[in-house]
């Protein structure tokens, strides 16, 4: 009986709880080696940290890590989604929302597909991009300069935020612990990593 | 209006009537497709409630002949039974905290507009006709784990097991839950995680409760998912329209108690 753990409603609602949590640290740490773009040394402090990345030996189990755990998010994701849109076939004529909803917590799926497309995007413009004319640095900075790249990058950052927004306090809430710090925590974090992500790329390419 | 404006106008010599125009969910049937009709409906007095209205307009309906008379649930007409769930203006019982239907009065609405009334819409609950749904799916969940077998042979003795005031008044927060429906009819997802919480918790916390608890807990989220209800995604709108305002903390409640079922190996 264990094994139905992960096909139950709460094992399920769990499973995306932890994936997203864990993706969460990701976004962090991710976050805090791309301050390093702001140091204003022509992308030393940035490349050495870059390369320091890619010699290191556990990046490859990381890298395997954080796909799985990605995928699964997506996985869980489609499948508590479809199973919701089942629940019920026929709509009301008249909606109102008088407890918690809002716009971000019943858009989750579409600002998700967002994210998945964006990170395929970023995945194969920096990690896969041709960094033979220089280093990582000269990439990130004349791809910035591209006004349409920058203007979809900023976007896509402003609608991670909006999932991370209901997306803190749900995870906590489906674990179990439930409070206004987690709701105030949840709305600062979502909005140093949106504006965070979203303030780079605007820094590299209009106001450097 | 106000019962002030409501006595100042009666004072005043001038009807203190209200009219609106009902826009009401009518199906004949389990497989008719349904549609919404609307009725003009005049002399409501402030002080009914809505289920009294919607008599009214029954009693109008039969009067002309023309059509069949509305078909809603109704038991106590006290906030107590749980029969009388409508979705209205799209909130699950109406405006109003902590009410159900037959609690609600037409006070509650402006003079002149337009009331929208359909039935509870879950998979799990299909609609039988007009605003009555059939909400057996709640029945089977209670029987899949909603009791404790005690042995009822001879009284126990008085004061043999303990429980402390605390612990009564948080199963009895619990056990308040009428069974309406509200919470799924709420839910985007047509969810029974909030009716679900509030019965495990309300056994799973007393002594009694206890030699059947891991196999309760499993047993009545395995039913719910079989009834087709949806899954939780925390955004509370459940809370908000339960009539015994039982909380999400239920819920979080319940998810602990369903990983400790688990690891207890269940
Ligand atoms: C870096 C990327 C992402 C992070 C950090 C993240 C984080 C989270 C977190 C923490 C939750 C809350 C889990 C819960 O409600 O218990 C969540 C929910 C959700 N995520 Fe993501 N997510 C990411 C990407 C995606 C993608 C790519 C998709 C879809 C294709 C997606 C779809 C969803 C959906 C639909 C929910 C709502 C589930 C619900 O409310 O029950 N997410 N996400
Ligand atoms: S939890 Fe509240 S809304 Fe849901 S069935 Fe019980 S009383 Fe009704
Ligand atoms: S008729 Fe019993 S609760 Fe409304």
């Amino acid at each position: 009986m264990p094994s139905k753990l992960f096909s139950s409603p709460i094992g399920k609602k769990m499973g995306m709880a932890l994936t997203g949590l864990i993706l969460y640290g990701f976004l962090i740490g991710h976050l805090l080696g791309n301050l390093l773009l702001l140091k204003g040394d022509g992308g030393q402090a940035f490349n050495a940290y870059a390369e320091f990345l890619i010699n290191h030996p556990l990046l490859i189990p990381a890298e395997l890590f954080l796909v799985v755990v990605f995928l699964l998010h997506v996985y869980l994701a489609i499948s508590v989604t479809r199973e919701n849109r089942r629940a019920r076939p026929v709509g009301y004529q008249a909606t109102q929302s008088v407890g918690g909803r809002n716009f971000a917590s019943y858009t989750m799926i579409y600002s998700g597909i967002i994210v998945l497309v964006f990170l395929v995007l970023h995945l194969k413009t920096f990690k896969y991009g041709d960094k033979a004319e220089g280093t990582l640095y000269d990439l990130v900075s004349a791809t910035f300069q591209q006004t349409g790249y920058l203007v979809w990058y900023v976007i896509a950052m402003l609608v991670l935020g909006v999932h991370l927004w209901h997306a803190f306090q749900s995870a906590f809430q489906t674990l179990s612990v439930r409070s206004d710090k987690i709701r105030s925590l949840g709305l600062i974090l979502c909005l140093i990593l949106a504006l965070g992500f979203g303030f780079l790329p605007v820094y590299l390419g209009i106001l450097k | 209006m106000t019962e002030e404006q409501s006595r100042r106008k009666r004072d005043a010599g001038q009807s203190d009537c209200l009219s609106f125009t009902i826009s009401i969910w009518r199906q004949q049937g389990l497989n008719d497709k349904g549609q919404m009709v609307s009725y003009p409906l005049k002399r409501v007095r402030p002080e009914m409630s809505f289920l009294e209205m919607l008599d009214v307009l029954n009693g109008e309906l039969e009067r002309k002949g023309e059509e069949l008379p509305i078909s809603f649930d109704s038991d106590c007409r006290e906030g107590i039974c749980g029969m009388c769930g409508l979705v209205i203006n799209g909130v699950a019982h109406g405006p109003g905290h902590g009410t159900t239907t037959c609690q609600l009065y037409m006070r509650s609405f402006a003079d002149g507009s337009t009331i929208t009334i359909e039935p509870w819409r879950a998979a799990a609950f299909p609609v039988i006709k007009d605003l009555v749904v059939d909400r057996s799916a709640f029945d089977r969940i209670i029987q899949a784990g909603g009791y404790a077998s005690i042995n009822s042979g001879s009284a126990p003795d008085a004061n043999s097991m303990l429980i402390s005031q605390e612990l009564a008044s948080e199963a009895f927060d619990a056990a308040a839950c009428i069974g309406c429906g509200a919470c799924v009819a709420s839910c985007k997802n047509a969810s029974a995680m909030l009716f679900v919480s509030a019965k495990v918790k309300h056994l799973n916390i007393l002594p009694q409760g206890q030699p059947e608890r891991h196999k309760r807990t499993v047993a009545m989220v395995e039913a719910m998912q079989q009834e087709g209800f949806g899954n939780c995604t925390n955004e509370y709108e459940c809370e908000a329209v339960c009539p015994k305002e039982i909380a999400v903390e239920h819920i979080s409640f319940l998810n602990r108690e369903y990983l400790k079922a688990k690891v207890a190996g269940k």
